[in-house]
């Protein structure tokens, strides 16, 4: 009888090992660049399908095989894949990510491609600062895809019921105008703050830019301090949280809302403001939402004076990775994703400013009063990229957020709360300097 | 020769669990030496270059860490708040259901379906019914005039906990339930027979019978319960995400982060070391009551 | 023991057995609740959901789930699932009954040792474990195949089933080996012919909880699958998630295609699944 329990073994293994060879078996096909694509929406999907059809076409010696990862578990599978060496050619990359990635040194360096490239002057780079958006200590590892400028975006059937006839000038007149849109006992909201989350950040950034005289344009003063950790910085948290606190004109929403659900409460006409790119009007156009934007409000904000204009400008961008086998053609793909014919089809698909400033002249988009605000921050240069540096997404997803929670709970004062958040930035510099 | 048909058969035990544990051995073993390897180092996915043997540095960081406190106390209310709020509903669904009722089987069927949904999905369809602005349990809640405004259930440290606790329960407890109802269908009917005849009274029969005979159950599912609730990460990370502040992180959640949007390596190793061990703990209780009752 | 206990209904006036099946029915409608909600809001368009989530659908939308099987190649990962349920599922079950076996019924040195190490597995995260076993899948060569998927889904699906198992093995009564052994049955005879048929409720039991865990994975395919020909369901169903919206109504239809095979699975097995849960906690 023990003989059989051994046949049986014997036979599982054989099983198995026959089953493995068939499950292993993965087709490979000569020259195939792998692509990780963000995008994943229907619309979207469909102009990359269409884009990689016309790059296929020119170059029939390469065929583009994209795969799609929607943004949430994205980061988590290109950090396993990273310490697996299992990135694909060339990827989308996000902008949280992007200092973390290149610290984790899996781009391959740009600078070589560039050089010889007939549209490296037509490529959107910060006005005031090339830097940050994607070089790595002094090299060009990744290339901006789509622009946009943080704007004020509000329901204008929502506004003239409230008989607001134009939208808010001064942060004044934005609460004002907030506080008559609110309706609580509807649950209706002047503005989705989306205070919560990560990316509740990036327009309170914007305020402390607008009236910081200390920044050098965003997080970092020259010499390199965080440049919101001092009193303007606080009176801005103060103003943020009093926003929901204190004048009440916004939902406290979930800790886990995103900008997801910032949208969802502007498409469903929840909330009658907010501030996204332009981008972000998606899903309020198609739930037949009449939409209006503005650039975002500026003036003095307690008695504390606007220094300058400020816009961030989201951050998504493309790379190759070093771990390719396949870079000259992964080159070849990124350089065609950034021609501007395939700029005109991928810009206007995920409604986006161009990245390809000659895509920008396209009637498409100069036409397009949702693009205004991006336009008046590009030519009149106060359009900034948000900033980079190893760790910054951890700042942006965990610290950032508990900081503005806590705030937004009460539990720590703003000052306590920004002095949290600038500490561990702190941190994060000192460790990547180590 | 017979010494050796000695030896053959002193081996046969270990014939049986070769398969299990050569699988377990050649998947588990590596990672976990791999925690515990990098518990002792100072590394991070952002420096590859960097690795640093820091001793027991780590491990001194998680006393000094206040979100590690905040992490202990969260998992704690989480785990066993979770497990005894299930143990309570499970027996009490049990004990109902396993009264001859036409269509039982039929209830008890239905009963799982909050099981058999994924997780994640459920923490999904629970935020719709939670939310501030969109949810039914402020639409029913202000109907019944109980609040007058909507309330957000996960904006506040305290119901945030609370409806977390209870999604859970939601989702555990018809398996308690099952699990109850197996014990209690083995209870042989001559037992109750005989109190009966006894003059017991219902509620006496049910607490010196039924409950005594249901206790060792009641262990083991209360530390198997334990075990899944403390490792379960999909719930308070799709409805919370350990917010607001870290009032309801715990150390899954915690260590998760650490990994993942840190990217460290040595920190999250320490904390998996310090759950496991956690977890370890419980399974040796789990051991001791399981010994208890069979031998 | 087909007598069970129960209260007899007629011994009880109708207000009693009434509240009785009042609490049993919103007890039940609670607990599926969310399954019903699903399967509604799969009929209806994205727009419906939003601005009435809990209505019943205006119109009902089937067009939802041809269009959500087409866009998330729903045969394919229907496929890939049933391979990898399967295919993990009946090596958890075979592994941890012969695993189980030695632990509930015979002595050997090392046992208590074993057992802690085989339960271990259970305590683990895969969240908390995730590199490393990347890392180790791709030293193996199993990054992007089915069996990347299979053999972490056996380690992680053993020590549960070996739990209840073994708690089962224990409750049958060692006579009966005593008498199979006197007829000449070897150990793995005995195993095979008299513990193994006995066990059939355990043996469900442990079949539906592994189909329903691997049938429901997430992480592990997320980091180990990247081609769409390998994809399996709750990977598939991602496609409906985009960074500033999700396409809620495929998503529900294709969610609800998903779980239909588990229900089935659940309803074929479920006499046996309540029996097969004692845990070893009871001794007749």
């Amino acid at each position: 009888m023990r003989k059989k329990l051994i046949y049986f073994l014997m036979s599982m293994i054989v099983v198995l090992s026959m089953s493995s060879s068939l499950l292993l078996a993965e087709a490979k096909s000569p020259v195939t660049v792998t692509f990780w694509s963000m995008r994943t929406a229907e619309h979207e999907r469909k102009a990359l399908l269409k884009m990689i059809k016309m790059f296929e076409k020119e170059n029939p010696g390469i065929k583009v095989s994209p795969t799609w990862v929607p943004w949430a578990p994205a980061i988590d599978k290109t950090i396993a894949a990273a310490t697996t060496g299992t990135l694909p050619d060339s990827s989308i990359i996000g902008g949280d990510y992007f200092g973390d990635f290149a610290a984790m040194g899996i781009f391959e360096i740009l600078d070589s491609y560039i050089a010889n490239w007939d549209q490296k002057d037509n490529i959107y780079v910060d006005p005031l600062e090339p830097g940050p958006g994607n070089w790595y200590k002094g090299h060009v590892v990744c290339l901006p895809l789509e622009v946009g400028t943080m704007e004020l975006v509000y329901n204008k059937k929502m506004f003239k019921e409230a008989g607001i006839l134009s939208p808010p000038k001064t942060w004044n007149e934005f609460i004002v105008d907030a506080a008559k849109l609110t309706n609580p006992e509807k649950g209706v909201y002047g503005w989705g703050q989306a205070g919560w989350t990560s990316q509740g950040y990036l327009p309170w950034l914007c305020i402390v830019a607008q009236h910081n005289p200390f920044s050098a344009h965003h997080t970092f003063t020259p010499t390199g301090d965080i440049a919101f950790d001092n009193p303007i910085g606080y009176k801005m948290m103060e103003f943020w949280v009093d926003a929901y606190a204190k004048f009440k004109v916004t939902s406290r929403s979930m800790p886990v809302d995103g900008m997801r659900e910032m949208f969802l409460a502007f498409s469903t006409q929840k909330s009658a403001m907010m501030f996204t790119e332009p981008r972000g009007t998606g899903s309020a156009l198609a739930a037949g939402v009449s939409i209006g934007t503005a650039p975002l409000p500026g003036g003095p904000v307690y008695g504390i004076s606007q220094v300058r204009k400020f816009s961030t400008n989201g951050n998504v961008s493309i790379g190759i990775f070093n771990t390719s086998k396949h870079k000259k053609e992964a080159w070849k793909w990124v350089s065609f994703m950034l021609s501007p014919k395939a700029q005109v089809i991928w810009a206007s698909a995920i409604a986006s400013f161009p990245a390809n400033l000659v895509a920008a002249q396209d009637p498409v988009f100069k036409n397009n009063p949702l693009l205004a605000p991006s336009y008046d921050a590009i030519k009149n240069r106060y359009l900034f990229k948000i900033p980079h540096y190893p760790g910054a997404a951890d700042v942006g997803y965990v610290h950032a957020k508990v900081a503005m929670q806590n705030a937004l709970l009460g539990k720590w004062t703003p000052e306590e709360a920004v002095k949290y958040w600038a500490n561990e930035i702190r941190k994060k510099m000192k460790q990547a300097s180590k | 020769m017979r010494s050796l048909n000695k030896i053959a058969k002193n081996l046969i035990p270990y014939f049986f669990l070769l398969p299990a544990l050569g699988i377990l051995v050649g998947i588990n073993l590596f990672p976990i030496i791999w925690n515990v390897y990098f518990s002792f180092f100072d590394a991070s996915l952002l420096r590859p270059t960097h690795k640093i043997f820091v001793g027991f540095n780590n491990y001194l960081e998680m006393i000094k860490d206040p979100v590690i406190r905040l992490c202990l106390r969260n998992t704690l209310i989480w785990t066993f708040g979770s497990a005894s709020l299930q143990l309570l509903i499970g027996l009490t669904l049990a004990l109902v259901l396993n009264q001859r009722l036409p269509g039982r089987g039929f209830l008890r069927g239905m009963a799982l379906f909050s099981w058999i949904i994924p997780a994640a999905m459920a923490a999904i369809m629970w935020g719709w019914l939670l939310h501030g602005e969109l949810g039914l349990i402020n639409d029913v809640l202000m109907k019944l005039g109980l609040i007058h405004t909507r309330y957000v259930w996960l904006g506040d440290p305290v119901t945030a906990m609370i409806s977390l606790i209870i999604v859970n329960v939601w989702r555990l407890s018809p398996l308690f339930m099952i699990v109850f109802l197996a014990a209690l269908q083995s209870i042989p009917p001559v037992l109750y027979e005989a109190a009966k005849i006894d003059g017991a009274s219902t509620w006496h029969s049910f607490r010196y019978l039924t409950l005594p005979l249901l206790k060792p159950t009641m262990g083991l599912i209360f530390v198997l319960g334990s075990i899944w609730t403390c490792n379960s990460i999909d719930i308070i990370y799709i409805l919370t995400g350990g917010g607001p502040g870290n009032e309801t992180q715990i150390f899954a959640t915690y260590a998760y982060n650490q990994a993942f949007k840190s990217l460290r390596l040595g920190y999250p190793g320490a904390i998996s070391i310090l759950m496991i061990a956690f977890l370890t703990l419980l399974a040796v209780i789990y051991l001791i009551l399981v010994k208890e009752e069979i031998k | 023991m087909i007598q069970k206990f129960s209260f007899s209904i007629q011994n009880r006036n109708n207000i009693t057995s009434l509240s009785i099946y009042l609490f049993l029915i919103v007890f039940t409608v609670i607990l599926i609740y969310p399954f019903i909600w699903m399967a509604l809001s799969s009929l209806k368009s994205s727009r419906e959901i939003f601005l009435s989530p809990f209505s019943f659908p205006k119109k009902l939308r089937i067009s939802n789930y041809f269009e959500a099987w087409k866009r998330c190649s729903f045969g394919v990962a229907l496929r890939n699932s049933v391979l990898v349920s399967a295919g993990s599922v009946l090596p958890i079950v075979f592994f941890s009954s012969l695993a189980a076996y030695p632990i509930a019924r015979m002595k050997f040195s090392g046992r208590v040792f074993i057992l802690i190490f085989l339960i271990i597995g259970h305590m683990i995260p895969l969240q908390v474990v995730m590199i490393p076993l990347a890392i180790e899948l791709k030293n193996l060569h199993l990054m992007n195949t089915l069996l990347g998927l299979i053999l972490p889904l056996i380690a992680k699906g053993i020590p549960l089933t070996l739990i209840v198992l073994v708690g089962f093995f224990q409750d049958i009564p060692l006579e009966i080996e005593d008498a199979a052994k006197i007829d000449g049955c070897s150990e793995f005879g005995i195993f095979w012919k008299i513990i193994l048929p006995l066990s059939k409720p355990a043996l469900s039991a442990t079949l539906i909880f592994q189909i329903m865990f691997t049938w429901n994975e997430f992480l592990l395919p997320l980091v180990v699958i990247r081609r769409r020909a390998v994809m399996t369901i709750p990977l598939a169903v991602q496609a409906f998630t985009g960074q500033d919206f999700v396409e809620w109504e495929y998503r529900f239809a294709a969610l609800t295609l998903a779980i239909i095979p588990i229900v089935v699975a659940y309803f074929l097995f479920q006499r046996q699944f309540v029996r097969g849960l004692t845990f070893g906690a009871l001794k007749e």
